[in-house]
């Protein structure tokens, strides 16, 4: 016989018409015997009931006129389409950062030390408050690449 | 399928006739989920337009991660919270302040016999019994009985463990039922405490 807090967490299923019937034949087993449980099934049940049905409040009368205007309002400042230049700058960058990458990478490859050590190279990628995104490698010889990528300064820009 | 891809991709690649359909779709229940979960503490047309903004505006960046609506009630949730934040205040219940000639309340007078059966009254006690309740537990059953999410759906808005959804639902129907009680002619005895003992039954309970 189930006790009481797994009881509980069945009769949660219950409520919800989740409980395979195995488990609400145990449950109904242990609701037999105990008073407390057959109250607190009572409640899960009545208070659920009560708050599926709570009547809709209708909507303002000004409301989709009010957020009409202030969608179109963003969309000039070129929020809310796939065009928006904002995200597809944030979408290029790692696209771009991978590219400087290799334009890195294969010129010192091919200029590597007869005894097989590449050029020592320090890659550092750094974004700094003011949103700049710098793909930096230090000049090891003539064919030592920098790339430098300067994001918008929307890089940073808050997610919802 | 989910019932809003369609739209949903359309949306992400810049239709404003799609967004605007899936505002016509979920603006009814976004400005219920805040007015059940704030009682009147915060302006529901504000919060739910500025919700509608926030999805506007990142719209593009929609990955499909989640499905668009457990996206749009987390950002319902975070709007919320910025405007309480805000206001800097626990969330109250405003009601109508002329008092009756008896010094009643409006939602004391509503509250008779007569008037439970309006609308207005019955919504009124359902927020003010939510209003009381701590913000965690108000906030996941008014997810799950008032706006009908799944488990698993609330776990994503709210970033909790379903079981962790489960467990506090259970506590916060029990601690409605007293403020409830009196919409389904319940005593209004509280929640029975303690572990497994036989009691009477109902039928019992009604002859003893």
């Amino acid at each position: 016989m189930i006790g009481c807090e797994d009881a509980r967490r069945l009769i949660v299923g219950r409520v919800d018409g989740t409980l395979s019937s195995p488990l609400n034949h145990a449950l109904d087993r242990h609701l037999a015997v105990c008073g407390a449980c057959r109250e607190a099934a009572d409640t899960q049940h009545v208070v659920s009931s009560i708050l599926r049905h709570r009547p809709d409040e209708p909507m303002p009368a000004m409301f989709w006129s009010e957020l009409s205007e202030r969608l179109d309002a963003a969309r000039k400042q070129g929020w809310g389409s796939a065009a928006n230049w904002r995200a597809w700058s944030l979408r290029l960058v790692p696209v771009a950062a991978a590219a400087a990458i290799l334009a890195f990478v294969v010129p010192q490859s091919r200029h590597a030390r007869s005894d097989g050590e590449l050029s020592t190279a320090l890659v550092s990628l750094a974004v700094p408050p003011g949103g700049l995104l710098a793909l930096t490698a230090p000049r090891a010889d003539d064919d030592s690449a920098m790339v430098v990528l300067l994001a918008n300064e929307w890089w940073q820009e808050e997610r919802p | 399928m989910d019932a809003d891809e369609s739209l949903v991709v359309d949306a992400v690649a810049g239709s404003r006739e799609a967004f605007d359909e899936l505002v016509v779709r979920y603006q009814l229940r976004i400005y219920n989920l805040v007015r059940a979960m704030s009682g009147g503490g915060v302006d529901a047309d504000d919060v739910t337009q500025e919700t509608f903004l926030r999805a506007f505006r990142a719209i593009a960046r929609f990955r499909g991660e989640s499905t668009f609506r457990t996206w749009l009630y987390r950002i319902a949730m975070n709007v919320m919270k910025t405007h309480q934040e805000q206001r800097g205040r626990r969330l109250t219940l405003i009601v109508s302040a002329e008092p009756g000639e008896h010094g009643e309340s409006a939602i004391d007078r509503a509250l008779s016999s007569e008037d439970l059966e309006s609308d207005v009254a019955r919504r009124d006690a359902i927020d003010r019994a939510l209003a009381d309740l701590p913000e965690n537990l108000r906030a996941i059953v008014t997810l799950r009985d008032v706006q009908g999410l799944a488990y698993e759906e609330i776990a994503a808005v709210l970033g909790i463990p379903v079981g962790t959804v489960e467990s506090r639902v259970f506590r916060a129907r029990q601690r409605l039922r007293p403020a409830l009680a009196h919409l389904v002619g319940w005593s209004d005895a509280g929640p029975t405490a303690g572990g497994c003992a036989p009691g009477l039954s109902r039928k019992e309970r009604g002859r003893a």
